[in-house]
């Protein structure tokens, strides 16, 4: 919603954030969906009027707004549905990391969404990793305790 | 044009099968705040006196507040008004999740439910476009199979949908309305009323978005909260989000406000096989959270072993690991689990269902009810099968138990006599929410003078356990009402934290965002509503919405004839001390509840002896034609002469 | 009688001014006769200053740790919360200070 605000200046409405949570109630699944900033990115491939290019100041993905037809083969062209359509302006969007201080990552108060460096953000992995490995032994140490 | 409010009521005829939209009165807007405060106010003016409840002529109102959907935290709720089946009187429900927040993103702050559909309807809002849509394919189904239903049929997954389940269907009192699977909007049976109207579900999709006047300010107003919160209450933001309500089994134990055996006690022997810990530590896959929370307080919970492997559930609350628990003696956690389950999928309101349960298994421990009456059902305490079957039964309304329970505990032990009623632990039909009042006197009070009975969220005051005595000093104006043992001040406390839960129904904020601080109470709601709406908001005008939203609620209660002898608690609190745990000997004597009840009623303006309203009272807030009615009905007070109650804050 | 300078400016800053008396007293007197954790502490001080809940101790502790005087020390096992533990608490230099002003406005009371 956060994202929303920032983006129309005064509307919040999640069909025009940029990063989108994805729910499957009776499964307990919630998933923040949003841009990968994709190093290679397909979306930039597939577009007709080159529209969208890496932003060299900010390294970040975006889609120039001037150029976009609204064709929204870029949808197609995105694996993870991160690109939407924005009925009332005509062209496509997607995060563009609000100029490296993204409003989202500040409004989360879970460190779902997180800010980080690119090269450290697999240490996040390896510390769930080992806090389910520290888990078990410590379920292991106890089973062989009794 | 409105900030915040989406400025549109949606009218549905269902006797028609027609919807017609209608722009939000500016009227409605100044004074009533949005959602509860809404739904009050039509109710009192539409639904006359001596409606049938569960007949064409009853109105069912849904309302969502000029914040819902917005991002001031908390605020995802919503409610749903009618006249009430349980208490023949005003009723509402109110419920989280996501439901609210999509209502407002398609352009509604309410919808008006009108008379009776012929046969079942469902209603299907896509932003502009409205559809009263044939749902006889549906009736029948539970809710979660109605959820699921709607989605397939709107080929949209993220679809919110609020429906009834075969207890609504079959007009059992304790039926409730479910939204997101598992958000319950619970009291006072609007369940029966909307399968009354034969309505089966409201499907929304909603993208058209909610505005805001001032979002810089609001974004700040919002960062600022979540810091007085994580700051000011620490060791609640932490230990809520963690564990969320099933925190209340231990802490209400230690302060003997466990509910058990019926209310017969405070405190459970087993409550540590209930505790939140437990559940958080075996049960807990996930948590999750409703529109804008902060918390995640919502435990989504799967069992892996024993008798009831398999079950998933989410939304597992207090109210069902204490209700199912401890409140019938049963120390089974994975089974009130279940149970939760159940009642989601059926459509049955918790706090109606285990008081209907523990109320029967208490006349059955007496010989009241025996074992022909409950067609073989062995109400023993703590038995779990039985108590599952129990729900069931509700939810089909089956056999002659089935039938007895579906009218709520006080109608049932009225129908059975034989002193059940003593055991019916209701005020105005409504069953009360679980927490022991003999040790926690405020919230004895609360109930009891509750609109819409028996209910700990009219009140939920909280600031009696939670505020420093020095808060309580300077807030409300005494350091006593943080004795919980205490009369003096809670008048002035309770009919304070009613006029902020007001507030805070009508905004459509959840209340446990307002527990501790006192600075959130004070500044939260005039600081975002402001910002949201660009109306400018201050302390003292939100509290006057406040309290004008209570008093149309209490002068509807007054019109259908309650009086002050409704606003007392079952007797068994004022006589039976509790026999069990730290608070033993503790009783709340009636003598000492006339004394806060006096002091309630001075407070509120109201005529010390019958709790009836004063002229002066309603029209200081602007409701002359109410204070007209009332008094054309012989239901309006003298004005006496009365002690200023000073509100602080 | 306001409070020394120090405190009144940390009072000001955490929005507690006027909000500091009696319970905080009880608290640090009880606490500077040795570390405890919350549950110890209201075992302690209850029925005094109409304190009857655990919560009411827990956030005026908390309100003195946000103030500078008393500091977490350790952790202990209770029963308050079934399965976690309770931190435990000391007073600090500025908490004796503030003890000492206390017990002049309200007496030892």
């Amino acid at each position: 919603m956060i994202c929303s605000l920032k983006k129309t200046g005064d509307l919040i409405t999640p069909t025009k954030a940029r990063v989108r949570v994805m729910k499957r109630e009776t499964l307990g699944v919630d998933v923040p969906v949003v841009c990968r900033q994709c190093e290679d990115p397909p979306c930039r491939d597939v577009c007709p009027t080159n529209a969208i290019i890496r932003n060299p100041e900010t390294g970040a993905v975006t889609i120039d707004e001037k150029r976009c037809i609204g064709c929204r083969e870029c949808m197609l062209g995105c694996p993870f549905g991160t690109i939407s359509f924005d009925v009332n302006r005509g062209v496509c969007v997607n995060c563009d990391l609000c100029d490296g201080d993204p409003a989202c990552a500040k409004m989360c108060q879970w460190g779902v969404i997180r800010y980080e460096r690119a090269d450290l953000a697999d240490l996040a992995r390896r510390r769930m990793a080992m806090e389910k490995i520290r888990e078990a032994a410590g379920k292991t140490e106890a089973a062989v305790k009794s | 044009m409105y900030y915040g409010w989406a400025g549109t009521i949606l009218r549905v005829d269902l006797s028609r099968k027609q919807a017609k939209k209608q722009v939000l009165p500016k009227e409605l807007v100044e004074n009533f705040l949005g959602g509860r405060g809404f739904n009050s106010k039509i109710l009192y003016d539409e639904v006359k006196p001596g409606t049938d409840p569960l007949g064409p002529e009853n109105k069912l109102i849904f309302g969502a507040g000029p914040c819902t959907g917005t991002i001031v935290p908390c605020s995802g709720r919503w409610t749903v008004t009618a006249k009430s089946p349980t208490t023949d009187a005003f009723g509402d429900a109110n419920a989280g999740g996501h439901w609210g927040a999509e209502l407002k993103w398609a352009g509604y702050d309410i919808i008006i439910f009108e008379g009776r559909a012929e046969e079942p309807l469902y209603l299907w809002i896509d932003d502009e476009r409205v559809e009263l849509r044939d749902a006889k394919h549906l009736w029948g189904l539970d809710v979660w199979e109605t959820t699921d239903a709607l989605k397939r049929e709107t080929g949209d997954p993220n679809v919110e949908v609020a429906a009834i389940g075969p207890a609504g269907e079959r007009l059992s009192y304790p039926a409730c309305v479910v939204c997101d699977y598992t958000r319950g909007a619970g009291k006072c049976g609007m369940g029966a009323v909307m399968g009354s109207k034969r309505l089966k579900a409201i499907a929304i999709r909603g993208t058209r978005g909610v505005r805001v006047a001032r979002p810089e300010e609001l974004v700040k107003a919002v960062e600022e909260s979540i810091n007085i919160l994580k700051t000011e209450d620490q060791w609640w933001f932490e230990n809520f989000s963690k564990y969320g309500t099933p925190i209340f089994v231990m802490l209400f134990q230690h302060l003997g406000a466990l509910p058990t055996y019926n209310w017969r006690e405070g405190w459970f022997k087993d409550a540590e096989d209930l505790s939140g810990e437990l559940l958080y530590n075996k049960y807990v896959k996930k948590k999750r959270a409703c529109s804008a929370c902060v918390y995640h307080c919502s435990a989504y919970c799967v069992v892996d072993d024993g008798p009831y492997a398999g079950t998933v559930g989410e939304g597992v609350e207090y109210e069902a690991t204490g209700g199912f628990g401890s409140k019938m003696g049963n120390r089974d956690l994975a089974s009130t689990i279940a149970a939760k389950t159940l009642c989601d999928k059926l459509g049955i309101d918790l706090i109606n269902c285990t008081e209907t349960i523990g109320w029967a298994m208490e006349c059955y421990e007496k010989g009241i009810l025996t074992k022909e009456d409950t067609e073989g059902l062995d109400l023993s305490w703590g038995n779990h099968t039985a108590i599952l079957e129990a729900i069931r039964r509700i939810g089909y309304r089956e056999g002659k138990l089935g039938e007895l329970f579906a009218l709520g505990s006080r109608k049932a032990a009225r129908r059975i006599g034989k002193g059940a009623e003593y055991y019916s632990i209701t005020v105005k039909g409504q069953q009360m929410g679980l927490v022991e009042p003999r040790p926690m006197w405020a919230w004895g009070l609360g109930f009891a003078t509750s609109t819409r009975g028996g209910d700990h969220l009219r009140t939920q005051p909280a600031p009696e356990f939670m505020f420093t005595p020095e808060e309580a000093e300077k807030f409300i104006g005494t350091p006593k009402i943080s004795d919980r043992f205490g009369w003096e001040g809670k008048g002035r406390l309770v009919a304070w934290c009613q006029h902020i839960r007001a507030i805070n129904d009508s905004l459509e904020n959840c209340k446990y965002f307002f527990r501790g601080s006192p600075r959130l109470y004070v500044e939260f709601p005039a600081k975002v509503l402001t910002a949201t709406t660009g109306l400018n908001w201050t302390y003292e005008t939100v509290m006057k919405c406040g309290e004008r939203i209570y008093n149309i609620e209490k002068a509807f209660n007054v019109r259908e004839g309650l009086g002050r002898r409704d606003d007392y608690l079952p007797e068994r609190f004022y006589k039976e001390p509790l026999s069990q745990g730290p608070f033993k000997g503790t009783v709340m004597p009636r003598e000492k509840f006339d004394l806060m009840l006096g002091e309630y009623y001075a407070v509120r303006g109201w005529d010390k002896m019958t709790g009836l309203q004063t002229r002066e009272k309603l029209e200081e807030l602007g409701l002359k034609y109410v204070a007209d009615e009332l008094e054309k009905m012989g239901r309006l007070a003298k004005p006496t002469s009365r002690r200023k109650g000073t509100k602080k804050g | 009688m306001p409070f020394s300078p120090k405190l009144e400016d940390l009072m000001k800053r955490e929005h507690l001014q006027g909000l500091i008396g009696r319970t905080h007293l009880l608290i640090l007197r009880s606490i500077s006769r040795g570390e405890k954790c919350v549950t110890e502490v209201f075992d302690e001080i209850k029925g005094q200053n109409y304190i009857t809940a655990q919560f009411q101790v827990v956030r005026a502790t908390d309100q003195l740790r946000r103030l500078g005087c008393v500091r977490v020390t350790g952790n202990k096992r209770t029963g308050f919360m079934a399965a976690s533990g309770e931190p435990t608490y000391g007073v600090t230099d500025l908490g004796r200070i503030l003890l000492s002003e206390l017990e002049e406005k309200h007496g030892k009371i």
